[in-house]
């Protein structure tokens, strides 16, 4: 059975829709600002690429002071349903259509819950912290809203949150369970994680630099992504348009660390390797590859190993380029926003490029496309998530 | 198509830690729901819950699980005897994947950082504060301990976390995907969750009728009753089992799930969905509704979801009611961990051939409009064969697991 993608959406530091992101990241445009959705006075850096509040009501549980993960993860969605015009004519039964959605959870949502309070635990929480603790209340809310009955559920972890919920999705299609899913990630800048990194002294204090020698960490972000996954039959019956296919996944555990990828990138070599084999493809097919390239140190160094394992003689032929350099790293979103861009990719056959990239690091010396987006015919895009604890998922996708 | 066989169980429970004296407590009749010691409910009107008293995460991990919280404590012990219960070795461990089902995780966690964070600023959080903070990191901390190397992920669908990662498990090595993949869940007991529950009016309290108590299709429910614990099973395909040369506890043979929750659904609507998740789980097992011999329900104390549930029952299988099992009313409400909870009971009855008690009320307390659900004609049977697992969440999740002995 083949997978095609017929619908996508959209939400990044960037723009508040596909056409939007996808215009700033060819063009190159970086989405860091100050962050305005808490109060920074008592942190040395100040920056990440928050997506702006967006001016629009959801039906689903949220706060009037911040654009809560479920409010993003609605507006994508809704913007990829419209896409594909998944429910015209009810050409599928609600029951045949499922829902995944990775993410870290509605921490921002819980922590503005709890400034309301001073931090204090109260006998009665603010409506807003219960729904921030129920990790499924957002996936509850979605289904709820698009009238689907298949099958749902959250995929929380970390990074790679989002391209595990693509993969769970592409099973439940290709297994018969579903004929359709809708799928993605979304989150936001929360306080805590902010705090955690910033205190770890992992982050990015001005931009953030993807393989650079002066890269200095990852720069949080926010934002959605959704894609509208189908049988390609039923899709080709509907007339639906078609982006391109999802050819297939791979995973692998690095079982090494909990912070620091193996050095040799083995554990994400391996989930390239499990992603190729998976797609029945070669590395000799792939025209593109859009990285973890989270900017940090050991990441970006361990990638590169990993794509050098895997394309051998072709390594230095493949762009490999990170778009975390423009929208930052928005977490459980990450994944499932790249592999929307990597949809893109196919579809436009344009490569965004990796933008602050000044100065060649010897670790790091594959095509990253530096500063200038390129047009080349891309036939299979593959994008990486490689999470902390070593937890990788890659995904490919292709023309169809 | 591949066979998935439970090969191991494993548990951190109220009940006590390990198959036997889980499984012995459990038969026996002894019930996990006590009144609650580790923090105090005076200002609440609900008292009880069903904690882990006792627990020493040392004797697992040793020094190992220094720093990290409940939830991953309760995960990595479990998970650990479930391992040495399938008698894996290291390598066979390592090789495996693994599936973490969790309705809360470790939000208790991020609460009580996020308020230490507002009252007293970042430069008074450390790093190690937040090790085992994010949604993530339980999965993570168990993924290095035991050198995962095959894959690892978290599902949350809150009350049905575990059965979905079950049956998700099931799925993966159907289809050759995996091979062998250790399922785990946990949930704790915290004084945040429990404020939760009960601001949502969800938790059993006492009232002019009835004390405070865990009583799934009593006339007198008004809501469950925490617990918290963790639970692991391994799955492995049949040829792996078999070349190892274990003997299986239990096979795993159906599943499926859907949404029967939201605001879109009439009541007759989501019963309707509910019976057709049911029996679109009878035909993924090839199996009739008449060989089921004992339901493992997910009904929990509360008035709404108890009735659906006994309803969509009643829908598929009358007039040949199998025996209904009301476990929670013995263990409490695990939430996410739930699914794998039932599934340990499910495959140590059907290998050990000891039936669990069915904990139905008795028959002037029934609900009567769970009355027919509960009045079986057929007593169950010494040794079951063939059980249906389900789980309900608040929500909407609705999912079911069926569990078929070894043959």
């Amino acid at each position: 059975m083949r997978i095609v993608v017929t619908g996508l959406g959209l939400i990044t530091a960037t723009g508040t829709n596909v056409a939007e992101c996808w215009r700033s990241l060819v063009e190159g445009i970086e989405g860091v600002r100050e962050i305005t959705s808490f109060d920074t006075s008592k942190y040395k850096l100040k920056r990440a690429c928050e997506v702006p509040r967006i001016e629009k009501p959801v039906p689903i549980a949220t706060d009037p002071k911040i654009d809560s993960v479920g409010k993003l993860a609605y507006l994508a969605a809704q913007e990829a349903i419209a896409d594909s015009g998944i429910f015209a004519r009810e050409f599928y039964k609600p029951e045949r259509i499922g829902l995944s959605v990775g993410t870290l959870g509605e921490v921002s949502l819980m922590e503005e819950a709890l400034r309301r309070t001073g931090g204090d635990v109260p006998m009665a929480f603010d409506n807003n912290l219960i729904n921030a603790f129920s990790l499924n209340l957002i996936i509850g809310a979605l289904a709820d809203q698009f009238g689907t009955f298949g099958s749902v559920s959250t995929h929380l972890n970390g990074c790679s949150s989002g391209t595990h919920a693509v993969a769970y999705g592409f099973d439940l299609i290709r297994d018969d369970v579903v004929d359709a899913m809708i799928i993605g990630g979304a989150d936001t800048v929360a306080q805590i994680v902010f705090t955690n990194f910033h205190n770890l002294k992992n982050l990015a204090p001005e931009h953030c630099q993807p393989f650079d020698l002066n890269r200095k960490g990852l720069m949080l972000g926010g934002g959605a992504g959704f894609l509208i996954l189908e049988r390609e039959d039923l899709a080709r019956k509907r007339g639906a348009k078609i982006y391109c296919e999802m050819n297939g996944y791979g995973w692998s555990c690095d079982g090494y660390h909990l912070t620091s990828p193996h050095p040799d990138g083995e554990g994400g070599a391996r989930a390239m390797q499990n992603a190729l084999d998976n797609s029945k493809l070669s590395y000799k097919d792939i025209d593109y590859v859009n990285p973890h390239g989270t900017g940090t140190l050991l990441n970006d160094s361990a990638e590169t190993r990993a794509v050098k394992t895997i394309f051998r003689e072709r390594a230095y032929d493949v762009p490999v380029s990170s778009t975390k350099s423009m929208i930052g790293h928005p977490m459980g979103a990450a994944s499932a926003i790249e592999s929307v861009i990597a949809c893109l990719t196919v579809h436009h056959n344009i490569v965004p490029p990796t933008i602050n990239l000044e100065t060649p690091d010897p670790d790091c010396d594959l095509d990253y496309v530096p500063n200038q987006y390129r047009e080349l015919p891309v036939r299979y895009a593959m994008n990486n998530s490689f999470s902390f604890g070593g937890n990788n998922v890659v995904i490919i996708f292709g023309k169809f | 198509m591949r066979r998935a066989f439970i090969t191991g169980v494993g548990m951190i429970s109220p009940l006590g830690e390990g198959r036997e004296a889980f499984f012995n407590n459990l038969i026996e009749g002894r019930s996990a729901v006590r009144e609650i010691e580790g923090f105090d409910t005076s200002s609440f009107n609900s008292h009880l819950g069903g904690e882990v008293r006792g627990f020493k995460p040392e004797i697992y991990m040793g020094r190992k699980m220094r720093g990290l919280n409940r939830t991953t404590r309760f995960l990595t012990a479990a998970m650990k005897l479930a391992v040495e219960d399938a008698g894996l070795s290291p390598e066979e461990t390592s090789d495996s994947g693994v599936i973490v089902g969790t309705a809360f995780g470790n939000s208790a966690h991020a609460i009580t950082y996020a308020q230490k964070l507002l009252k007293e600023g970042p430069d008074e959080m450390f790093p190690l504060d937040a090790m085992d903070m994010p949604s993530n990191s339980s999965v993570n901390f168990v993924s290095v301990f035991f050198a995962i190397k095959n894959f690892a992920r978290t599902i949350s669908a809150g009350f049905t976390s575990t059965h979905d990662a079950l049956g998700n498990a099931l799925q993966l090595i159907r289809t050759g995907r995996a091979k062998r993949i250790i399922v785990a869940g946990m949930e704790q007991l915290s004084p945040e969750l429990f404020t939760i529950f009960n601001q949502r009016g969800l938790l059993a309290r006492a009232t002019e009728e009835a004390a405070e108590g865990a009583r799934p299709f009593n006339k007198t429910r008004n809501g469950f009753v925490l617990s918290e614990g963790g639970y692991a099973l391994t799955i492995e395909e049949d040829q792996l089992a078999g070349a190892r040369g274990v003997k299986p506890l239990a096979e795993i043979t159906g599943f499926a799930n859907g949404f029967v929750g939201g605001s879109k659904l009439s009541s007759n609507q989501r019963l309707e969905r509910l019976s057709s998740i049911i029996n679109a789980s009878l035909a993924n097992a090839a199996a009739r509704s008449s060989e089921i011999d004992l339901i493992y329900t997910s009904a929990n104390g509360l008035r709404d979801p108890d009735l659906l549930e006994c309803l969509g029952l009643q829908a598929v299988f009358q007039p040949e009611m199998p025996s209904i099992c009301a476990i929670k009313s013995q263990m409490g409400e695990a939430y996410g961990a739930s699914g794998a909870m039932q599934a340990s009971v499910a495959a140590l009855s059907l290998s050990i051939g000891k039936k669990p008690l069915l904990n139905p009320p008795a028959s002037e307390d029934v609900d009567p409009a769970c009355h027919s659900v509960l009045k079986t004609k057929n007593p169950l049977v010494e040794s079951p064969q063939k059980v249906i697992i389900n789980g309900l969440d608040l929500a909407g999740n609705f999912s079911c697991l069926i569990l078929e002995k070894y043959k």
